[in-house]
């Protein structure tokens, strides 16, 4: 009996501690670092927007660029959108799934035909498990965070290489 | 009362390994994620360094994108022997200590690479100034603080904190490259021309014309008969002489100095040939 009661506290208090969570500086660690990485992957979205925008306002390159000028910045505002709806955090960790499901599909039907190109640069995204959901929302929210700009991302590699950056030369 | 305690004991350990099981997805998920960062920052590396390939080709750019381009492959190199150096603590298991001190000699090999470049980080690091100004904070940014007992996880970690810093790197360095000078030719100019605008009876008309494609940046000179001319947003200069009051054959020398797009200085002489009568 005694050795019954001993084990039982012994596990609450195994419980209590660990929480089903991570330890909360690795927590932050983690959080920190999907930061930098969006702030990384920010400022070359930035770069390759200005090219796009310069060369789309050029009139030699307007036919080939104003199209992908205009499917970037679709993406990007579905992006935003898409985190509008994060930071109000009013989301259960569980909606989250089904709001980037969607978020996947929209960024995949800007370009229908190439859909098959556009999956192979995005299939890394995808939610592949649901477990960690049962993590602390502040996690959760970091890890969708950047999935998304990683999709985001993803969809400008793919449209900036459908797009010559060098220019036409006269030799 | 020992049957109670046992059921309550696998239920209590059922639920324990239930939240230690979502704690193993949680850090699966965060490794997965970090390596999908690392593979689109290298993604970026490759398009920086062509950026900075691309500015080796411009006049105005070139010699500091050279300067530029070398420093960029030394923090590659620097990369390189790094990433085999973690692979290898990840199969000795070794202790947070060995990862720190590897990242902090990488750190400061970037910093001895060039010495502005640490100045640059303390000062204003550009990429965090919305965050914070103080250069310690900053400085923390580049190490890990929080390891975890997973090593998988602290591997990961300390290769996506390298590739932030390589690119952190290339991208002040293609930011010292600039402004950047696009040598491009994106103003177009119909140049035609007439060997006279007074015929003789069946005298013969020549014509002459073509398009010219120009770019302010690529800096033409011409000269005609020793005159410096300027030319206009077209690229086409005026020169306008009275031919003066003796009869006979007169030439005037033309000579026209560009940049071609590829950095490459040009010169081309004409001579107009005309005749007073």
């Amino acid at each position: 009996m005694r050795y019954a009661i001993t084990s039982i506290l012994f596990l609450v208090s195994l419980l209590i501690g660990c929480n089903g969570k991570v330890d909360d500086n690795l927590e932050q660690e983690i959080i920190r670092t999907l930061e930098e990485n969006n702030r990384m992957l920010d400022e070359t979205v930035k770069k390759l927007q200005i090219d796009f925008r310069e060369k789309a306002s050029k009139p030699e390159y307007e036919a080939k660029t104003k199209i992908w000028f205009l499917k970037t910045q679709k993406a990007d505002s579905l992006l935003k959108s898409f985190l509008f709806s994060l930071e109000e955090k009013t989301i259960k960790n569980d909606s989250i799934t089904l709001l980037f499901d969607i978020y996947e599909n929209n960024i995949l039907n800007i370009d229908s035909l190439e859909k098959n190109e556009i999956e192979s640069f995005v299939k890394g995204c995808s939610n592949s498990q649901k477990e960690y959901l049962k993590s602390s929302q502040n996690i959760v929210f970091a890890l969708y965070k950047n999935k998304t700009i990683l999709l985001r991302n993803s969809y400008f590699d793919y449209s900036s290489k459908q797009f010559c950056f060098l220019p036409i030369t006269y030799e | 009362m020992h049957r109670i305690s046992f059921s309550l004991f696998i239920s209590l350990l059922f639920l324990v390994g239930c939240q230690n099981n979502s704690n193993v997805k949680l850090e699966e998920e965060v490794i997965k994620l970090l390596q999908q960062n690392n593979e689109q920052l290298n993604e970026e590396a490759i398009l920086m360094y062509h950026d900075l390939e691309y500015k080796t080709r411009s006049l105005d750019t070139e010699a500091k994108a050279f300067y530029y381009l070398r420093e960029v492959n030394a923090a590659d190199s620097c990369f390189k022997n790094l990433i085999p150096a973690i692979n290898e603590i990840l199969e000795k298991k070794n202790n947070e200590l060995t990862l720190k001190k590897l990242l902090n000699t990488y750190k400061n090999n970037l910093f001895k690479l060039d010495i502005k470049f640490k100045e640059y980080v303390d000062n204003n690091f550009y990429y965090f100034k919305f965050d914070s100004a103080n250069s310690k904070e900053i400085l923390r940014k580049f190490e890990i603080e929080n390891y975890s007992s997973n090593n998988t996880l602290n591997n990961e970690l300390a290769k996506n904190k390298a590739t932030l810093m390589r690119n952190y790197f290339f991208k002040w360095c293609i930011r010292n490259a600039t402004p950047g000078c696009d040598l491009a030719y994106y103003s177009f100019q119909a140049i035609a021309g007439q060997n006279s605008t007074k015929f003789n009876i069946n005298d013969e008309l020549v014509i002459n014309a073509g398009i010219g494609a120009f770019n302010k940046n690529i800096k033409s000179t011409i000269i005609i008969d020793k005159d410096t001319l300027d030319t206009n947003n077209e690229g086409v200069a005026e020169y306008k002489i009275k031919v003066g009051n003796k009869r006979g054959k007169f030439s005037k020398k033309v000579s026209i100095s560009y940049v071609r797009p590829n950095g490459e200085k040009q010169n081309i002489e004409k001579e107009i040939i005309y005749t007073v009568e």
